[in-house]
């Protein structure tokens, strides 16, 4: 492995972003949704991390709105073949799991501009509901659980340091826990 | 279940310490020591083996002394006198060097998915000097001064699946030997009293090889492992239905078969020779209730009471039931030792059993559910939330928390400290309890979907209520209540794991042994029972009892 990798498991990545979200503000069934769908990218197309790095480093609120911009592939379309558009365009890691959920409903889906990673920006999605379409495999989570995800050391190193924040001191809380002894 | 209940339960056959055992009788696995290198203060490495259906692990241990003064049980403590690693596969050089660089780091350390288990613990301050310097001059310990311990050194964590870089067991296909819950950490468990065992006998070997001996037949076994648990256990319990309903779901199910099974003479006397040997194993020990839970004392009266009881009744063409419903109006502990007695007549096979403990939490969202349908959801399986008194101001008095240190999980009053971003989304009576409150504004065929869009923080609290997480799944309390007692989860999760002598520390700390009476690795055949718990308290000899105070 190199010296710029580290393995990591599938959960690691869902607790630490999870906390991570809850620090740059998000309330907590935001967050725990935002895990699910940055852990799902870094999985099958690699670069959720980053591209969770890079949301959270803009404006404040920044997560909460690109996820609520993702909320529109959370239904299943009333048309037989839609669209969506983004404009600024989307973080794919924000849409992969959706997509991939509409995919196991019967929906076939493309994107423009084409995607690579996580980190891909899209700026439209067109749905397809066809009776062929495939279902989605699992292989790479298999692979996951049984040899971890290797992602890049530095976005590790950044995602842990936010995530930390979601702890609360010791001393605070044993203080905490005097003055309630002594209430 | 309610918590009561949940706070009193015992181990039984579904417990992880006696299937782990079962398994490993039946499969013909084979253990062995393949080194140990410690000095004459128990300072080194001690590495066993074990080969399972076509795989190799190994448990590799380090030892150390630290000072007195670091001993605490918390998970939170910086050093231990052992530190360990269950790991898949064989031990080559690079590996146990990587294994020795970071397994005492515990949490600091960055493992791969070559490791499966890792944990640490601390010796018995009280008993280990103790124990190898009577081994060293020949003699075994003196019951009365040794006996009430139980254990030679306490665990207080065995992290898995996935965490610092280890191998997530979701990874494991049905027929890997560690793929039924817990397996792979009660592996390290009975292996870990193993090694509390060998530093103690092999420590008194290197004092005195003239006169050293090894503990008799008496003490061989008595000894298992203690362990001591906080807090962590109610967030798990709140964060995993699927696995709370499939352990309560396997013991409601045989219950239900055992109640239903006529007297014959064979299923008899197994009861009776079961109740006996709780008779034998908690006489045997002195010991008054410690709060909130019987003691020695009270438990071996209570089983007098129940052999009495089923002396009567055994005569009845459905003796099991009727013993059950004697229980029922025994109060919550005499009833769950009655539980814990009856399933030993259960007869599910441990493929079955391995089968639905495997439970699987990934959740198809369903994406045409309404309103509607959520309403009759709460009406199904959350009219119980009316029993709470969520309304109360008392009913969110505490949060919860993960510390800074080695993220224990705490819990704080919010009239002191203001949770900001970090409370633990485990208040799941709260939301659910909020969320029945915004559904009843909404329109009835409204999509979750577009509900979710306008109120994305109840998704917590939809899926917990969409999820078909099973009948059990909910244990029902609210964890943020000034009234909430940890103690009821954290029993119920222990006893499921294989825990006894439960002692209270706090409302919110307990200490526990397990695989007290266990076989050891070198007893592990074809032939070894199931019957090894609930030892009793060796007797010693006179010349024992002679023996100088610790």
């Amino acid at each position: 492995m190199s010296d710029d990798i580290v393995s990591v498991s599938p959960r690691e990545i869902h607790d630490l972003v999870q906390r991570a979200s809850r620090v740059k503000g998000c309330e907590a069934s935001v967050a725990e949704k935002i895990a699910s769908r940055i852990t799902f990218s870094e999985v099958y197309n690699g670069g959720g991390i980053n591209s969770w790095l890079q949301i959270a480093a803009g404006e404040v609120g920044a997560l909460n709105e690109t996820f609520r911009l993702s909320q529109v592939l959370d239904s299943i379309p009333s048309e037989n073949s839609s669209s969506f558009t983004w404009d600024p365009p989307i973080s794919f890691a924000l849409i992969s799991e959706p997509l991939d959920l509409l995919q196991s409903h019967g929906f076939t889906w493309s994107c423009e501009p084409e995607v690579v990673t996580g980190e891909s920006l899209v700026e439209r999605v067109y749905l397809i509901e066809q009776a062929s379409a495939n279902s989605p495999t699992k292989e790479k989570l298999a692979t996951a659980f049984s040899e971890g995800v290797q992602v890049n050391k530095s976005d590790w190193k950044d995602l842990t340091d936010i995530a930390a924040n979601f702890l609360l001191s010791e001393e605070i809380l044993d203080d905490a826990e005097s003055l309630l002894t002594n209430e | 279940m309610r918590p009561s209940v949940m706070g009193s339960a015992r181990l039984t056959r579904f417990s992880f310490s006696r299937s782990m055992i079962r398994r490993a009788t039946s499969n013909n696995w084979k253990a062995t020591r393949s080194s140990i290198e410690l000095d004459e203060y128990g300072r080194g490495r001690i590495i066993y083996r074990v080969e399972a259906e076509g795989h190799v692990f190994h448990f590799v241990a380090f030892t150390t002394t630290i000072d007195e003064s670091q001993h605490t049980d918390r998970v939170i403590a910086d050093a231990w006198e052992i530190s360990a690693a269950l790991i898949e596969g064989e031990v080559t050089q690079d590996l146990l060097d990587f294994l020795t660089e970071e397994v005492p780091k515990q949490e600091d350390s960055r493992l791969d998915s070559r490791v499966l288990v890792l944990t640490r613990g601390n010796r018995s301050v009280r008993f280990y000097e103790y124990l190898v310097d009577h081994l060293a001059s020949g003699s075994q310990p003196n019951p009365e001064l040794v006996g009430d311990a139980g254990y030679i050194m306490r665990s207080t964590a065995f992290y898995g699946n996935g965490k610092f870089g280890m191998r997530s067991f979701l990874g494991f296909d049905s027929k890997h030997p560690l793929s039924a819950p817990y397996r792979a950490q009660f592996l390290a468990a009975w292996l870990f009293r193993e090694a509390s065992y060998d530093s103690v006998e092999y420590c008194a070997q290197i004092r005195n090889p003239e006169k050293a001996v090894a503990f008799n037949k008496e003490w061989c076994r008595f000894f298992g492992l203690g362990n001591s648990t906080g807090l962590g256990l109610v967030p798990w319990a709140m964060k995993h239905p699927e696995e709370v309903n499939a352990w309560v779901g396997i013991r409601e199910i045989a219950l239900a078969n055992v109640r239903k099974l006529p007297g014959s003479a064979e299923r008899i006397e197994i009861l009776e020779k079961w109740i006996d040997q709780g008779y034998l194993h908690f006489s045997s020990f002195n010991g008054e209730d410690c709060w909130p839970w019987m003691g020695p004392d009270s438990l071996s009266s209570a089983i007098l009471e129940i052999q009495n009881q089923f002396s009567l009744l055994k005569s009845d063409e459905y003796p099991f039931d009727a013993l059950y419903l004697w229980s029922e109006h025994q109060g919550d502990e005499i009833n769950e030792l009655v539980v814990s007695l009856l399933l030993e007549l259960d007869e599910t096979s441990d493929e079955e059993i391995d089968q639905f403990l495997r439970v699987n939490s990934s959740h198809l969202p369903d994406l045409s559910l309404t309103i509607e349908d959520l309403k009759k959801k709460f009406v199904e399986k959350y009219s119980w939330l009316d029993e709470l008194n969520l309304e109360s101001p008392n009913a969110e008095y505490f949060w919860w928390v993960y510390s800074d240190h080695a993220e224990e999980p705490r819990r704080a009053a919010r009239s002191i400290l203001d949770p900001e971003h970090r409370e633990m989304p485990i208040d799941i009576a709260l939301r659910l309890n909020e969320l029945r409150k915004d559904l009843n504004k909404s329109e009835n065929d409204t999509k979750i979907s577009e509900f979710l869009k306008d109120s994305p923080q109840h998704g917590i609290a939809i899926n917990r209520l969409v999820k078909e997480s099973g009948p059990y799944s909910e244990p029902r309390e609210n964890v943020c209540d000034l009234d909430h007692v940890p103690l009821n989860l954290q029993r119920f999760q222990l006893a499921m794991y294989g825990m006894d002598n439960f002692k209270a520390q706090s409302t919110d700390w307990v200490r526990v042994t397990l695989f007290q009476g266990a076989p050891r690795i070198t007893e592990l055949c074809s032939d070894t029972s199931d019957d090894w718990v609930w030892p009793q308290q060796p007797k010693g000899t006179n010349e024992d009892l002679e023996k100088e105070p610790v």
